[in-house]
């Protein structure tokens, strides 16, 4: 009698697989990291060229901040659990909204001077204003952030094996978030909100040491 | 306005190391954003002046 047992195969975890969540994993860092450099570069323009943001500026900043805070979640959970879909459609959902708030931030900055001939304010950088580019910024952060969705199931990151990478991309951040929120309340001082073209750094102003 | 936009953020990230929950996280954040957004929507009343 031949034997009836029916032979099951349980599907092995293909290792094409782990791969891409791996390079999930590495991406989300990235994200993060090319998010604090912006934010750490605008900082530098800003001392560098003695100027003071614009209230859209500063506007701009914040929400790539946010932008920034969603993949950051991700990288923060994948540091002591493996991180669930539920956690990575949270965070790059974060980094979707912000992003599109950016966006119209910067998109609005770049319409109050879109007519022709208009000089446009701040600094120039290979032919485009820096609202611009930010506004180019945000478009390619949505993007990013939604085919990180769309890949879910490839990219979510398992696990972490690089706790002393993932500590200094949480940690830069958080050093750029202080930074900024310093200079903003050093431009802002004792003001209820930050003037259309802040002159310069109100709180020193206040406190009469300029 | 902005000073305390950006003291949430702060707050946010000290919340995400010191691993809140993420509905509270995301309370946070959504707090920021529509601290933001409103904010955004209060800058909007300069017009435009699109006469080509």
């Amino acid at each position: 009698m031949h034997d009836m047992t029916v032979l099951r195969f349980s599907t092995p975890a293909p290792s094409v697989s782990r791969l891409t969540n791996l390079w999930g994993l590495w991406f989300t860092h990235v994200y993060v990291l090319l998010a604090t450099a912006l934010l750490a570069g605008a900082l530098a323009h800003e001392f560098a060229a003695a100027q003071p943001p614009t209230a859209l500026g500063a506007l701009q900043r914040l929400f790539l901040a946010l932008a920034a805070l969603g993949p950051a979640s991700v990288v923060a959970v994948s540091r002591h659990r493996p991180v669930t879909t539920g956690d990575f459609a949270t965070g790059w959902g974060m980094s979707v909204l912000a992003s599109v708030c950016g966006a119209a931030t910067a998109g609005r900055q770049v319409l109050l001077h879109i007519k022709p001939g208009a000089p446009g304010e701040g600094a120039v950088l290979a032919g485009l204003h820096l609202y611009t580019w930010t506004f180019l910024v945000f478009v390619a952060a949505t993007v990013a952030a939604a085919v990180m969705l769309l890949l879910t199931d490839e990219t979510e990151p398992l696990d972490n094996h690089s706790p002393v990478l993932t500590l200094s991309t949480l940690g830069l951040l958080g050093l750029v978030l202080a930074a900024n929120a310093v200079t903003v309340f050093a431009l802002q001082g004792f003001r209820f909100a930050l003037p259309e073209t802040p002159a310069g750094y109100e709180l020193l102003h206040q406190l009469g040491i300029r | 306005m902005e000073t305390v936009l950006f003291l949430l953020l702060l707050l946010i990230w000290c919340a995400l190391l010191a691993r809140w929950s993420r509905p509270r996280i995301l309370l946070l954040w959504g707090l920021c954003l529509t601290g933001a957004v409103l904010l955004l929507s209060s800058r909007l009343t300069t017009p435009l002046d699109l006469s080509f």
